[in-house]
């Protein structure tokens, strides 16, 4: 019986986040939703848990207990990553697989953000994702490679294409 | 975070903070949920547990379905697969948290890495490792020349609480009784009290 990697969501449930959340939960990822706004997020739970009934998704507003649970912590660029928050997190962070995913077009702002959050997590592996929102294709990059190889894996599983991994 | 680790470190040996600093930066803080797994059977065991509270088990599922356990781990406690972190190898059981747990997760390259750097844990795990070396062949012993009765009061000895926190089931699965064999055992004693 494999275990399954938990992982965390912190962003905007926007088009990307609802595409990327739905295949993961289909691919029997325990998921944890983070969000201030719990009745949108308990809408899209509800939503997927009616297409998927054994979906293991849960909604919680503490980024904290979320990050400490989770073995990933995944990051959406279309949300302020406010320090005060990512400091929050550190602690729990540490040797975790960060990941900051965007949309190609944000890929030069998404690169600056990757940066900073490595400087401000440094005990944390820091991964890019880039998706293109039209498709299923994605580009894998970090400075840790045994951490870009899981994280592609757990992408592959859930039926995306890796198109590169830098 | 970390105040059991360090106290279960000083027990055994001295550890500057600084040493200790580069000791925290290298595990990995996981919450456990009750009755989920960090280890399945056929997974690599890629950690080794220190657990800051909670409790977990290990154990094995035979091809009949039946389960067969072979540890608890507390508080203060460590808890792997030796054998699949060492070599490598698919495990061959499952460590679930029969409570909701707090660990501490370490990998065999940064365990590898921290001992290479603080030798005064080197020394703890040397010691740690040499101890479960003398309680497995204990227990191995135990499994052949004990009574069932024997291996009860040696597993209430070591975890005075157990009864309040396991089902007896998995109680009677650990000294390898049936569940009746268990309460008849219990109830003997509690006549001879």
């Amino acid at each position: 019986m494999a275990v399954k990697q938990t992982i965390a969501f912190i962003g905007a449930a926007d088009e990307l986040y609802t595409v990327l959340v739905k295949k993961l939960a289909q691919a029997n990822y325990p998921l944890l939703f983070i969000s201030n706004d719990g009745y949108r997020y308990q809408q899209l739970t509800d939503q997927i848990k009616s297409d998927i009934p054994n979906a293991d998704i849960e909604t919680t507003d503490c980024a904290k207990e979320a990050c400490w649970e989770a073995d990933i912590i995944a990051l959406f660029d279309n949300t302020t990553l406010e320090k005060e928050l990512i400091e929050r997190i550190s602690a729990v962070a540490t040797q975790k697989i960060v990941i900051c995913i965007s949309t190609s077009d944000n890929h030069n702002l998404s690169s600056i953000q990757t940066k900073d959050l490595q400087s401000m997590l440094p005990n944390s592996k820091v991964i890019q994702v880039f998706h293109d929102i039209s498709g299923l294709e994605l580009l894998v990059s970090g400075a840790d490679q045994e951490a870009i190889e899981l994280v592609s894996e757990i992408f592959e599983n859930a039926g995306f294409i890796i198109t590169e991994k830098v | 975070m970390f105040e059991l680790l360090h106290q279960k470190i000083t027990e055994t040996v001295s550890i500057s903070d600084e040493d200790f600093e580069f000791c925290k930066t290298l595990f990995q803080p996981k919450k456990l949920r009750k009755k989920r797994f960090i280890l399945g059977e056929g997974d690599v065991c890629k950690y080794t547990i220190f657990l800051e509270k909670g409790l977990l088990r290990s154990f094995k599922v035979d091809e009949k379905g039946a389960e067969h356990v072979l540890q608890f781990s507390l508080e203060g406690w460590w808890c792997a697969d030796l054998y699949s972190f060492f070599t490598g190898e698919p495990s061959n059981y499952n460590i679930e948290a029969l409570e909701d747990s707090e660990l501490l997760l370490i990998t065999k390259p940064s365990w590898d890495l921290l001992l290479e750097r603080v030798p005064a844990l080197e020394r703890y795990f040397r010691i740690l490792i040499q101890n479960n070396l003398i309680v497995t062949q204990r227990r191995l012993m135990g499994s052949f020349s004990e009574t069932a009765e024997e291996k009860y009061n040696n597993l209430i000895h070591a975890f005075p609480d157990i009864l309040q926190r396991v089902p007896q089931h998995m109680i009677a699965s650990y000294i390898g009784i049936s569940r009746e064999t268990l309460s008849r055992i219990r109830g003997q004693m509690a006549i001879r009290r």
